[in-house]
C-alpha cells in the first residue's frame, strides 16, 4: 500500500472535466406583479376543473393570451437562448414551449423521472411555501428537488466527500426561481409537507426538428 | 422589488479525466520497451511487483499524479492505494474492446512509445488506430443533443504520446482502437484500487 506522492514540485497534471451536466437557476428580476398574475390566472383553472394539475399532457398553459403568460413563454424563451449561446450554438434554431402548471397540496410531490423528446426541460417556480419547522426527519427537504447524476455507479467508489460521492444535487427554489435542465436528467420533487399550496409551472423546450416542424 | 438577477449555469458532475507528461521518460521508456520485447510479463503479473529502476520511476511518476488527482479532487489525506500495472505490447490488428475497471478507484494508460502510423493507404478518413476512446457515462444522454453542444459527441479520443500518463475514473468505459503497425504499441494499463483503510470510503 503506498500514500500519494508529493504534489509540490514538479510538472503538473491537466485536468479536463468532459460531459458535465448544466442546470440552469435564475431568479427572474421584476418577477412579482408576473408571478401574482400567474398565481391568480392557475387559480382560476384549477377552479374549473379540480384535480386538472394532475392531467398536465392536456393543458397547453403557453396557449393563453394572459399578460404574464406571455412574460414567463419570453424568459423562458431567453433563458433557452442564453443555454445555447452558452454551450457553443450560435445558428438559429426553432423550437416549441409546451408548458403545464403544477399545484402541489400537502403531501403531493413527483416521484423521479425524465422527460422524454425534449431537449431542456424546467421549471418557474410561482409559490413556495417556507418548509415547515414540525418535520423530525432530518433527511426530508420538503419543497426542494433534487437532480441525479446521468452517471449511473460513478459513486460507488468515492473517498470522502469528493464530487463525485454525492449523486444528488439538492436545489431549494424560491418564489421567480427559475431552473433548467437538459431533459435526459432525472430528478425528483420533494413532498410539499405546508398547508399552502405550492405552485410550478414546468416546461419542455422541444426542438422542431425532432417533430418535423420545421 | 426583487432582487437583481442572480443567473448561474452550474456545471456538475463533470467526468475528470487527468493527463501528466512524465518528465526523463526517454531512458525507462528504452527499458520498458525491452522488457515488453522479452515478454516479461506483457498479460500477465502485475509489472509494479518486478525489481527494476524503469519500473520504480514510473511508479515514482504514477504516485506525483495520485497525489495530484487527490489534491484536485479535494481528498485530503489522500487514502492508501495499490498499484496493478499490466505491461502490454498490441502488434498489428490487436485492439481492446470497450470495458472498463470493476473495483478500481481510477485506471488509466502509460504510453511507452507513440504508437507508428498504420501501414494500411486505404482507411476511411475517420479510423483512428492506436487512439484511446472514452466513452461519455450518461448513456443515451446524446440521444437528443444538438450538433455543436458538448453533449452530442459521445466519445473523447486521446492520442498516445510517449512518456504520457492518462487517468481516468475506474468505472468509465474506454476501447483501444486497432493498432496497423508492425511495430508494437507498447503501453501499462493501469488500476489503482483503494486500500485497507475503508473507513476514507464514503460511507
Amino acid at each position: 500500500m503506498s500514500a500519494a506522492g508529493t504534489t509540490g514540485a514538479g510538472p503538473r497534471m491537466a485536468f479536463t472535466g468532459l460531459w458535465p451536466t448544466l442546470l440552469v437557476r435564475r431568479q427572474l428580476p421584476g418577477f412579482e406583479q408576473p408571478t401574482a398574475g400567474l398565481a391568480a390566472h392557475i387559480l382560476e383553472q384549477e377552479a374549473r376543473e379540480a384535480d386538472y394539475t394532475a392531467r398536465y399532457q392536456e393543458q397547453n398553459f403557453f396557449a393563453g393570451e394572459h399578460p404574464a403568460v406571455r412574460w414567463l413563454e419570453a424568459q423562458i424563451n431567453q433563458s433557452a437562448k442564453a443555454f445555447l449561446r452558452h454551450v457553443g450554438i450560435e445558428r438559429t434554431l426553432s423550437w416549441t414551449l409546451f408548458s403545464w402548471y403544477n399545484t402541489n397540496r400537502y403531501g403531493d410531490h413527483h416521484a423521479p423521472h425524465t422527460h422524454p423528446r425534449s431537449y431542456l426541460s424546467g421549471t418557474y417556480y410561482v409559490r413556495v411555501p417556507p418548509a415547515p419547522a414540525s418535520i423530525d426527519d432530518p433527511r426530508a427537504r420538503p419543497g426542494c428537488i433534487s437532480f441525479y447524476d446521468p452517471r449511473n455507479g460513478a459513486n460507488m467508489i468515492t473517498v470522502g466527500t469528493e464530487p463525485d460521492a454525492r449523486a444528488a444535487h439538492v436545489v431549494r427554489p424560491s418564489a421567480g426561481t427559475l431552473l433548467m435542465w437538459p431533459s435526459p436528467v432525472q430528478h425528483y420533487v420533494h413532498p410539499n409537507l405546508a398547508e399552502e399550496h405550492r405552485v410550478t409551472i414546468s416546461f419542455n423546450v422541444i426542438m422542431d426538428r425532432y417533430t418535423g416542424a420545421k | 422589488m426583487s432582487e437583481p438577477a442572480q443567473d448561474e449555469i452550474i456545471p456538475l458532475w463533470p467526468t475528470w479525466i487527468g493527463q501528466l507528461q512524465i518528465p526523463g521518460a526517454e531512458e525507462p521508456n528504452r527499458a520498458l520497451a525491452e522488457l515488453a520485447a522479452r515478454g516479461a510479463p506483457p498479460g500477465a503479473g502485475n509489472l509494479f511487483e518486478l525489481e527494476h529502476r524503469a519500473v520504480a520511476w514510473l511508479r515514482e511518476g504514477i504516485a506525483a499524479a495520485l497525489g495530484q488527482w487527490f489534491e484536485k479532487m479535494q481528498v485530503q489525506p489522500a487514502p492508501q492505494w495499490r498499484l496493478d500495472g499490466r505491461l502490454e505490447a498490441l502488434g498489428f490488428g490487436h485492439y481492446r474492446e470497450l470495458g472498463n475497471d470493476p473495483g478500481a478507484y481510477l485506471a488509466g494508460l502509460y504510453y511507452v512509445n507513440t504508437p507508428a502510423p498504420p501501414e494500411l493507404e486505404h482507411l476511411r478518413s475517420d479510423c483512428q488506430p492506436s487512439h484511446v476512446s472514452i466513452l461519455d457515462p450518461r448513456v443515451g444522454f446524446n440521444a437528443l443533443a444538438l450538433e455543436g453542444d458538448p453533449n452530442f459527441n459521445e466519445s473523447r479520443t486521446l492520442v498516445p504520446v510517449a512518456g504520457m500518463l492518462v487517468l481516468w475514473p475506474g468505472y468509465l468505459r474506454h476501447c483501444s482502437r486497432v493498432h496497423l503497425a508492425r511495430a508494437p504499441w507498447v503501453r501499462v494499463a493501469l488500476r489503482i484500487e483503494l486500500g485497507s483503510n475503508l473507513a476514507a470510503l464514503t460511507p
